[in-house]
């Protein structure tokens, strides 16, 4: 991935820089990612890198460049310990760097010459090339360098316990990082010096040597400078015979190194821990507050359906208790009341019935008989009275065929000399509208049987009842008897039998056609109203 | 006295006065009891031949108790005259099946009629 998006820089920035722009700048660019790329380790990728901008060099003629990047290439062999490739580059670096006469450049390739010889152990062989080295660095001003290079022959002497030889170049670095006001350079450099005195079991100078190399490190603030300069002290201190002091010195030593050891390490561990614990604390919390979260409007919603339901079963239980009560309560005091109804129609026609055995005034008989049949009309409703969802109703068809059948008999009339021919549609109509209605069919075709067939005179009478477009129930009696004007009509009985059924259609908001062609009849038509059922 | 003999328990005196009335017209001895004790006693003494039983008397409730005690005691044959209807009543789907029954308020040609059928 990595190799991909550098490769990908690359080539933007070729991109950038191909048109117009100066090829040195790509140039710039390409060494500096791999300078970058080997800081980071990544030394193929880097040598990738290095080869291209060699290439770009040496086509564009720059020398400064051509060496530089001989020298990083054969710095990456170094690297990855391949000596032979890495000497072949540096003489490669140090011919183009002798051409063009940079002198830097042929300093360091002598520094890096020694530090190959001196890593394949030759020291006899690398001792010239740091001297050359510092030699070149001084006289370009480069005093840092110099002091590095050496400090490094100082270090080759002081291994090899070439103490004395030693002295002047530890000295030399001195004064070169004293010269390049190199602070860093300095503290390593009269480090170097003290140990040397130590050495050369000069120990009052190496601890002179040693004072100055502590404020330095204090200044600088080179934990890691200061700790060795205490072992050093103590090793002084045991050489000059001073045991006490030097193990006091050791000890605190070995309590620097500790305290730096577990200051480094428990803030290390402590940093990681703090890092590791909160990451899996927040990740915890955070699980457990979505669980919780989660939990809890489970619980909250189960809890709610619960009540919800408790209080829903219980209301409903209540209700259809309290209903199926109330409903019984209600049949069974509409089926008393019914009952009572019933008896008391029976009683008014038992009462009739008693009267008339009475009454010898054949007037007044026909009065009470017409007063009979007036009570079973209404009987009759209330035998066919069935319930519906919440009204009463009566099946009209049934009843009509009664109530004629009724009429025929209390008449005296068997169905061979009138008969009664019904067309009525199936209905159910309400009890309010079934008794009005009955009685008037009851008056008008008492009145048919009474006057339109007389003398044994044989008929018929029509009974329609229907339902015209406009919803108006429409009722029809007919008779194909001797007609209104001859009827033999004694004045006070029809009239009122008339008036009733004129008072009745009123209250049905009906209205009255009398037909006198073929016999009588009567047609009413009235205002639409509620069916029953 | 060889004429046929009903039992006429009404408790309701205007619908009894005409019944009997009506019954005796055709030739019939009528015993007229307001109760269920007072039509025990006289079935004790005449041992009618029909009874005609308002079906829901004040003092007796449901009359099928006592129709089955005259039936079975006096073997007299029932007719029921009500104002309920077999579905209105508690029980099976009929509760008058077997009976008679003549229903209130009734038209005097279908008591004509019932009775026809019945005093056979």
């Amino acid at each position: 991935m990595n190799y991909i998006i550098t490769y990908l820089i690359v080539f933007s920035l070729f991109l950038t820089f191909q048109h117009g722009a100066e090829a040195s700048n790509l140039l710039d660019s390409l060494s500096q990612v791999a300078h970058e790329k080997v800081n980071e380790g990544q030394l193929d990728e880097a040598m990738e890198l290095y080869l291209q901008a060699l290439q770009m060099a040496e086509t564009e003629g720059k020398g400064k460049e051509v060496a530089s990047i001989f020298y990083s290439i054969a710095l990456i062999h170094h690297f990855q310990n391949n000596n032979e490739k890495s000497r072949e580059y540096l003489e490669k670096s140090m011919d183009k760097a002798r051409a063009i006469k940079d002198s830097s450049r042929i300093a360091r390739c002598f520094l890096l010459s020694g530090v190959l010889e001196y890593h394949s152990g030759d020291m006899e062989a690398c001792i010239p090339l740091f001297q050359q080295s510092a030699d070149i660095f001084r006289a370009i001003g480069k005093y840092a360098s110099a002091a590095d290079a050496i400090a490094k022959v100082g270090n080759i002497y002081e291994t090899q316990g070439r103490y004395v030889e030693a002295t002047p170049l530890f000295e030399q670095s001195h004064k070169a990082a004293s010269q390049a006001q190199d602070t860093l350079k300095l503290l390593t450099a009269t480090i170097n010096l003290s140990g040397n005195a130590y050495n050369l079991h000069d120990y009052p100078k190496a601890l002179e040597y040693l004072n100055i190399a502590r404020e330095l490190a204090v200044g600088l603030e080179r934990d890691f400078e200061y700790q060795e300069l205490l072992k050093l002290e103590s090793y002084i201190y045991e050489g000059m015979g001073e045991l006490k002091k030097s193990n006091e010195i050791l000890w605190k030593y070995v309590e620097h190194h500790d305290s730096m050891l577990n200051v480094d390490r428990t803030r290390q561990i402590a940093a990681l821990e703090t890092k590791y614990e909160t990451e899996k604390k927040e990740a915890t919390i955070q699980l457990q507050k979505k669980q919780l979260s989660l939990q809890h409007s489970r619980l909250l919603a189960i809890a709610v359906i619960l009540v919800f339901a408790l209080l829903a079963g219980g209301v409903l239980f209540r209700l259809t208790r309290q209903l199926r009560k109330r409903n019984e309560e209600k049949e069974f005091l509409i089926k008393e009341i019914h009952h009572r109804v019933k008896n008391n129609l029976q009683v008014l026609s038992s009462l009739l019935h008693l009267q008339s055995r009475h009454i010898k005034d054949e007037s007044a008989l026909d009065a009470v008989r017409e007063g009979q049949t007036r009570v079973e009309a209404m009987s009759l409703i209330h035998q066919k009275l069935y319930m519906g969802d919440n009204l009463a109703a009566v099946e009209m068809q049934d009843y009509l065929y009664n109530l004629g059948d009724t009429l025929l008999d209390s008449f005296g009339m068997d169905n061979e000399r009138v008969k009664i021919i019904y067309d009525v549609k199936p209905m159910h109509l309400d009890v309010d509208i079934a008794i009005p209605l009955g009685l008037i069919i009851n008056e008008l075709v008492t009145n048919s049987l009474k006057y339109a067939f007389p003398g044994n005179r044989n008929g018929k009478i029509e009974i329609a009842l229907w339902k015209n477009k406009s919803e108006q129930l429409c009722l029809k009696v007919a008779d194909d008897g001797v007609g209104k004007d001859a009827a033999h009509t004694p004045k006070n009985s029809t009239s009122f039998g008339t008036n009733l059924v004129n008072i009745l259609s009123k209250k049905l908001k009906g209205k009255i056609e009398k037909q006198h062609e073929n016999g009588y009849a009567t047609l009413i038509v009235f205002e639409p109203f509620r069916m029953a059922g | 006295m060889c004429s046929t003999k009903i039992l006429l328990l009404e408790d309701e005196p205007v619908i009894a006065s005409d019944l009997k009335k009506v019954l005796e017209a055709k030739g019939y001895q009528v015993f007229h009891a307001d109760s269920a004790a007072k039509a025990l006693a006289l079935c004790d003494r005449h041992l009618p031949d029909f009874a005609i039983l308002n079906f829901q008397q004040k003092d007796i409730g449901d009359g099928m108790a006592l129709a089955c005690l005259l039936r079975i005691r006096y073997l007299v044959k029932i007719l029921f005259v009500t104002g309920a209807r077999s579905k209105d009543l508690s029980g099976s789907p009929d509760y008058y099946a077997g009976y008679e029954v003549l229903y209130k308020p009734y038209t005097r040609r279908q008591l004509q009629k019932a009775l026809s059928k019945f005093l056979t």
